[in-house]
């Protein structure tokens, strides 16, 4: 078994509301895997426990070999860090910080020494076609350039896996072509795995691999196989 | 380093008013503790003894043309006790201000979680955010004692006072500092404490990189502990003490007694505003009583530790009012005016009593500012359904008069029920004391209207329909 | 009539011969099916009977005959007049896949198993669309896609909803 990513059985809840009910996933090495669904149907829940961001009450989430769910806060933030990119829909950057300063910031919480960090970031932005906009912060940035922006952070530390969660859902189809297809582009070359919440059935329809949640537990899975 | 960085970042973005802020309190307080420390120190003349013909000593008076509070060794603990009770007013304002900008903040602190920061390096933020103002409010602290020296020190002229034994009760700061080590300890321990309140105010967002989820209901607040302190305080302070009132013993009870008094009504205010919330939302009709009751049950926390200041102040005005009222009965009785050892710090009291409420009433300001930056989603829908602005703003006013009134209406009563009844004999003074207590619920009265005044803009903003699409 | 007002939208731009016509067309509506010559023959044939197109010239160098067809003024008129009309939204008939569903619902059939499979067939022609769609910088012809890619969406969006009452249907006591 070579899974990049296990998830074996998730349960989480809020409050009363049961978010996932025994949810099992794998993601291999280099896969891109969509997960699709109704509103409120867990995906996001999803998401974040095989980020590491939140822990399942029951089950398991092992990534590369390594039980996320047993590490301690501390531990699973700096696997995270260098190991898992994390694109949501919108407002993850530090406002007062600029966009280059967005991108450095987890090599900077790294140790890494502040010009090694800079000249990093900005080849990001770069490659993402937002280097024009390095020194703004991002409330004078667009919806689609704050997502690349947040493309480049998630991918800026070389993780094996990147989890996106509505990457494009806040901007517009033309947009969020942009910023989908440049994700999927940095994704692709550095060999590295996506897992995509959605319900744009355009960025389903480009994954390897389609997975259904609803109501908190697999409804379907197929994979997307271009004729 | 990083984390220092980070820190100084959010006094660029909006985080400037709160460091200042954070940095007046601190000053403020770090003056006043070098103030109580050379205090203690203040032992200039009490060694002043001479040796008599027969080969005993006898202190030949203590000279000095200072203060009672200072030269009298018996009332100098008292003098000591009541600096370190003033530190509350600036210290319960740096509580409310240490939230300026909550929601922002932790939703910076949230996305710094989100990058990968682990909570060790958020709490450092958050920590570095308030430690570093409150440090330098430490070293102005130094400004802030040197002042207060200039215009009460003990070899101050005071001329422009034109009393002479005025002027001398005013001689009350001591005119050697402390010494280096402790100036230094004074520092660093309110640096310390800005960096403990700092991390303890990012403790939320540590929990979770996805923010901190507001609307969920918190447990409300429990009665045991403040029910506890009010009551050890009352044996401690009340008046079993009488017949030993000069011991030692007797003065560091009522010193811990009141303590536990102040402490007592300070956790009181949130569980009085909880009660008084679920007491009134189920039975009002008026619409405006209906929202403020319901935002006590929601969060009864934020609103009662904003008014918790007042609460006090209540309870030292009820306090003060007696002794005035005894020294009104005292100086009747025996025919001559009441001495400037007594007026002159009842004066200071009073005149501390208006500061600390004017002080009060900004953290009033600062809570309401704070709480209205939260609710402007709801605010802005409930204003574009037509609810009226004056509806809104009587809202306001309820939930802080709520949080304060029953506090203070209870600590002014319960301040001075002992010595009421010793004062039946003497209807003027009793008189005094009841007119004292009503003034000082006035002025409380008054303060929350202005605080409530003064938040309007704040409200106007709140329901701005641009609000209905914020999230 | 549409690829009859096509094919003048192309003469539009100067006259082409009926081979031509064919290729641009077809370039034009990527992932459409081809049109056949027939299909052009017969259409031109129709628009020079109604005097919208007329023939500019015939060569014959050697090979088949070649006639090259020019659009006449009235031919433009038509074009301008078609552009500027708005087009009926539906009604859309039931089609293949909703007959299926319904049937093999009424039957108590794997209705579930059907609409997940019939939605991987649908990402996946989709995600053909999008790889054609990728490689081409062309606006117009992205555009085309960009319709094509819409209606996918719109039954993926159906049949997402029909798994969802599916699945409430099987939740709830008979």
């Amino acid at each position: 078994m070579n899974h990049l990513l296990e998830l074996r059985g998730l349960h989480k809840s809020f409050a009363r509301t049961e978010a996932l009910r025994g949810v099992s996933l794998d993601v291999q090495p280099g896969e891109v895997v969509a997960v699709t669904g109704p509103s409120g149907s867990g995906k996001s829940t999803l998401l974040h426990c095989a980020a590491g961001v939140l822990v399942p009450e029951a089950g398991s989430v092992t990534f590369a070999g390594q039980r996320l769910d047993e590490l301690d806060e501390a531990t699973r933030t700096r696997l995270r860090r260098r190991e898992i990119g994390l694109v949501l829909q919108f407002g993850q950057l530090v406002p007062d910080l600029t966009a280059v300063q967005n991108v450095a910031l987890p090599l900077l919480l790294d140790g890494t020494d502040r010009r090694t960090a800079r000249t990093a970031a900005l080849a990001w932005l770069e490659r993402l076609g937002v280097a024009e906009v390095a020194d703004q912060v991002p409330a004078e940035l667009s919806g689609g350039e704050s997502q690349r922006v947040a493309v480049a952070r998630a991918l800026v530390t070389g993780p094996r896996l990147v989890c996106a969660d509505e990457p494009t859902g806040a901007l517009d189809t033309v947009a969020g072509e942009v910023v989908l297809t440049e994700l999927l582009a940095a994704v692709r070359d550095a060999d590295a795995s996506l897992l995509v919440v959605t319900h744009d059935n355009r960025v389903a329809a480009r994954a390897d691999r389609e997975v259904v949640l609803r109501d908190g537990s697999l409804a379907a899975g197929q994979p997307v196989t271009a004729s | 380093m990083t984390a220092l960085a980070l820190a100084l970042g959010s006094y660029r973005s909006g985080g400037r008013a709160r460091a200042l802020a954070i940095a007046a309190c601190t000053a403020v307080v770090t003056g006043l503790l070098l103030v109580a420390l050379s205090v203690v120190g203040y032992t200039a003349l009490d060694g002043v003894e001479e040796t008599m013909a027969d080969g005993s000593t006898v202190f030949i008076g203590y000279g000095g043309d200072v203060a009672n509070l200072l030269w009298d060794r018996g009332v100098r603990p008292g003098y000591f006790f009541a600096l370190l009770l003033v530190c509350l007013v600036p210290l319960t304002l740096l509580q409310q201000v240490v939230r300026l900008g909550t929601a922002a903040r932790e939703r910076r602190l949230a996305a710094l979680r989100l990058a990968g920061a682990t909570p060790r390096q958020v709490r450092a933020i958050g920590a570095w955010e308030v430690g570093l103002p409150a440090l330098a409010g430490g070293l102005l602290g130094l400004p802030v004692h040197l002042f207060l020296r200039a215009f009460f020190g003990a070899d101050a002229t005071l001329s422009w006072v034109g009393d002479r034994d005025v002027a001398r009760e005013l001689r009350m700061v001591p005119a050697a500092s402390p010494a280096w080590w402790q100036v230094l300890l004074v520092v660093l321990a309110v640096g310390l404490l800005g960096v403990l309140t700092g991390a303890l105010a990012s403790r939320k967002v540590v929990v979770s990189p996805l923010g901190v989820s507001r609307g969920t209901r918190r447990t409300p607040p429990r009665g045991w502990l403040p029910g506890l302190l009010l009551a050890g305080g009352l044996f401690l302070a009340g008046p079993v003490y009488l017949p030993f009132f000069e011991t030692w013993w007797a003065q560091f009870g009522l010193m811990i007694g009141i303590t536990l008094l102040v402490l007592g009504v300070l956790t009181s205010a949130p569980w009085v505003a909880y009660r008084a919330g679920r007491s009134l939302a189920g039975r009002t009709s008026s619409p405006a009583l209906l929202l403020a009751s319901r935002w006590l049950v929601m969060d009864a926390r934020a609103a009662g530790r904003a008014a918790a200041a007042i609460g006090v102040i209540a309870l030292v005005s009820g306090g003060a009012s007696s002794l005035m009222a005894d020294l009104l009965a005292n100086a009747r009785s025996n025919g001559r005016g009441v001495e400037a050892m007594y007026s002159v710090p009842m004066a200071l009291t009073y005149a501390v009593l208006l500061v600390a409420l004017v002080v009060a009433t900004f953290a009033l300001v600062v809570h309401g500012v704070e709480s209205l930056t939260d609710r402007r989603r709801s605010l802005a829908s409930l204003a574009a359904e037509g609810v009226p602005l004056a509806v809104l703003e009587r809202a306001v006013r309820w939930e802080v008069a709520l949080a304060a009134v029953p506090t203070s209406v209870l600590a002014l009563v319960g301040a001075g029920a002992v010595g009421a009844v010793t004062m039946l004999g003497d209807p003027v003074a009793l008189l005094l004391d009841l007119a004292l207590r009503a003034a000082t619920l006035g002025l409380i009265w008054l303060a929350l209207l202005a605080s409530t005044r003064l938040v309007r803009p704040w409200l106007e903003r709140a329901v701005d329909p641009a609000n209905l699409r914020t999230t | 009539m549409s690829v009859s007002h096509a094919l003048l939208g192309v003469l539009a731009e100067g006259p082409a011969h009926g081979y031509d016509l064919k290729r641009i067309h077809d370039e034009r509506f990527p992932g459409a099916k081809p049109l056949a010559y027939g299909q052009v023959y017969a259409a031109l044939a129709k628009l020079e009977r109604d005097g919208l197109v007329e023939v500019a010239e015939t060569l014959q160098d050697g090979g088949p005959e070649r006639t090259t067809y020019a659009i006449t003024p009235l031919g433009r008129d038509e074009l301008d007049a078609w552009l500027a009309t708005a087009e009926h939204a539906g009604p859309y008939p039931a089609g293949e896949l909703v007959r299926k569903t319904v049937t093999a619902l009424r039957l108590g059939g794997d209705t579930a198993g059907f609409l997940a499979r019939q939605r991987a067939v649908h990402l996946a022609a989709m995600k053909h669309q999008l790889q054609l769609q990728d490689s081409t910088t062309d606006t117009a012809a992205r555009i085309v896609i960009d319709h094509t890619v819409s209606h996918l969406d719109a039954e993926l969006g159906w049949l997402e909803s029909a798994a969802a009452r599916v699945a409430e249907a099987g939740k709830a006591p008979a």
